[in-house]
C-alpha cells in the first residue's frame, strides 16, 4: 500500500496506511467495530483542513505579534481560539520533549568534540575498553 | 536501541562493576544486554558470577525464590503473583548506572515513545528456565486504556510541515512546531474516530461510515469548520464507493428505520 495514489494531491495528503494504523489503534478488532474506507478517506481530508484550520491560525497569530516564524506558543494559542483546548496539554508535553531532546543531542556532541581526540583514537579506546571488560567477563566466573 | 549507537565515548567500563559491588544487579543485566557492542556468551547462566541477586531482581521471582532482602517465612506470598514488589527495575533504566543516553531517545521519536509505553524490553534471553515461568506473571504490556486511547503510530512530521506550509501565507515554521501540530492531529483524529464510532454504535451499526463521520461532526460546533468538506458525503452510506457495497448491505435497515431524522435536516 502506497500512499501515492493521489497522483497530483500526493504531497498534501496523509499516508493513507498510517491513518489506518492509527484508526486500527483506536478501534482496535475486540471492539467489534471497523472503520470504512469512504471514513477513512473523509476522516483524512477533515485531518488536513485541521491541520490547515491551525497552522493557517497560528499563522495569524505569529503575524500580529511580528514573528516570521511559527512558534509552539502560536499553535498553543490557535488551538486554544478554535476550541481545542483540550489537546493543549498533550501537545506541550510532546514540543518539551521535544525541547529536551535537542538540548541532549547538542550537549552530547559538545561532549565529543571536547574530547579532542579524533574519530580514531576514540573508537581505539573504545575498543580497548571492550577488550578489558572481556578479559574480565571471563575471569570473573568462579 | 543499541548496536547503531555509535558514540565514540567509551560507554560500557561498568563492566568493572560485575567484579565490584553487586549492588544493583539488575542493572548490569541490562547493561550487559543493550550496550555490549560484541557477543557475549548469553547462554552461560548469570549465577555463574555468584550473585543470587542476579536473575531475580529482573523477574520478580520472589514465588519461587526465598527473597534475601526480606523475611523469609510468609508462605501465602507466592499465591499472590501480581502482589506489588517494591523493587521495579523499570525507572533506574537511565539514572546513575551508565552515562544517561540520550541518543538512544532521540534516535526516533517513536521508539522513545514506545519506551515510555512499554518500558522495558523482555529481558527474556537472560532467563532461566526456571524463570520463564515468571513471564506469565507479570503482565507484558500496561494494558491500554479504552477510553484514553494511545495512539503509538506517528505521523511523518515532514509531511505535516508540508501541509502545513501548503497555505502560502504561512511562511517559516519552528523546528518543533510540525511535531506540536502532529500530536494535536492525532487527538483529534482520536476524538473523530471515537465519535464517529459511537454514532456507529447509537444505530447499531458495526461498521463506522462516512455519513456516521459525517453525523458526529455536525454535532459538534467546534467542528463547524469541515462543514465543506461533509456537505458532499451522502447521508445515506455507500453510495460513493462500491468497495463498501457488501458489508454496508448489513446495516441498511436499521438506518433506515431512522431515516426519518437525517443528520441533513440537523445540519439545516
Amino acid at each position: 500500500m502506497s500512499d501515492r495514489e493521489f497522483s497530483a494531491n500526493d504531497d498534501l495528503s496523509l499516508p493513507k496506511a498510517t491513518v489506518q494504523k492509527i484508526i486500527t489503534e483506536i478501534l482496535p478488532p475486540s471492539s467489534g467495530q471497523t472503520f470504512s474506507k469512504d471514513a477513512r478517506d473523509l476522516l483524512m481530508e477533515c485531518c488536513v483542513e485541521f491541520i490547515t484550520l491551525i497552522s493557517s491560525e497560528a499563522n495569524d497569530i505569529s503575524e500580529k505579534e511580528a514573528k516570521k516564524t511559527i512558534a509552539c506558543e502560536h499553535v498553543e494559542r490557535a488551538l486554544r481560539d478554535l476550541g481545542f483546548s483540550d489537546y493543549i496539554p498533550d501537545v506541550l508535553a510532546v514540543a518539551e520533549e521535544h525541547k529536551e531532546q535537542l538540548k541532549s543531542r547538542e550537549k552530547k556532541q559538545s561532549k565529543m568534540e571536547q574530547s579532542g581526540l579524533s574519530e580514531e583514537e576514540l573508537l581505539r579506546q573504545q575498543q580497548e575498553l571492550f577488550r578489558s571488560a572481556t578479559e574480565k567477563y571471563h575471569a570473573a566466573p568462579e | 536501541m543499541t548496536d547503531q549507537d555509535q558514540s565514540y565515548r567509551p560507554r560500557s567500563p561498568d563492566f568493572s562493576t560485575f567484579q565490584s559491588v553487586p549492588l544493583s544487579p539488575t542493572f548490569h543485566n541490562h547493561n550487559l544486554n543493550h550496550n555490549t557492542h560484541y557477543q557475549l556468551p548469553h547462554h552461560s547462566p548469570v549465577y555463574q558470577f555468584g550473585n543470587p541477586f542476579v536473575h531475580r531482581a529482573s523477574y520478580d521471582a520472589s514465588p519461587f525464590f526465598t527473597p534475601q532482602y526480606q523475611p523469609p517465612p510468609l508462605p501465602q506470598q507466592p499465591s499472590l503473583p501480581h502482589h506489588p514488589v517494591p523493587q521495579t527495575r523499570v525507572p533506574q533504566q537511565s539514572s546513575s548506572y551508565f552515562p544517561p543516553d540520550p541518543d538512544m531517545a532521540r534516535r526516533s521519536s517513536r521508539i522513545a515513545q514506545a519506551a515510555e509505553v512499554a518500558p522495558h524490553p523482555p529481558v527474556s534471553k537472560y532467563v532461566d528456565p526456571v524463570e520463564e515461568e515468571e513471564e506469565y506473571e507479570e503482565p507484558p504490556k500496561p494494558a491500554p486504556v479504552p477510553v484514553n486511547v494511545e495512539v503509538k503510530t506517528k505521523f511523518p512530521v515532514a509531511r505535516i510541515k508540508r501541509i502545513m506550509q501548503a497555505d502560502e501565507d504561512v511562511g517559516k515554521v519552528a523546528q518543533v512546531t510540525p511535531i506540536a501540530v502532529s500530536k494535536a492531529l492525532e487527538l483529534f483524529m482520536i476524538s473523530l474516530v471515537t465519535k464517529a464510532a459511537r454514532e456507529a454504535k447509537d444505530r447499531n451499526s458495526k461498521r463506522v461510515t462516512a455519513s456516521h463521520l459525517k453525523q458526529a461532526v455536525v454535532k459538534d460546533e467546534v467542528l463547524d469548520f469541515l462543514a465543506d468538506i461533509i456537505a458532499k458525503v451522502p447521508d445515506q452510506p455507500a453510495s460513493r464507493k462500491h468497495d463498501d457495497d457488501n458489508s454496508d448491505q448489513n446495516e441498511q435497515q436499521p438506518k433506515r428505520k431512522r431515516g426519518g431524522r437525517r443528520p441533513k435536516e440537523e445540519s439545516d
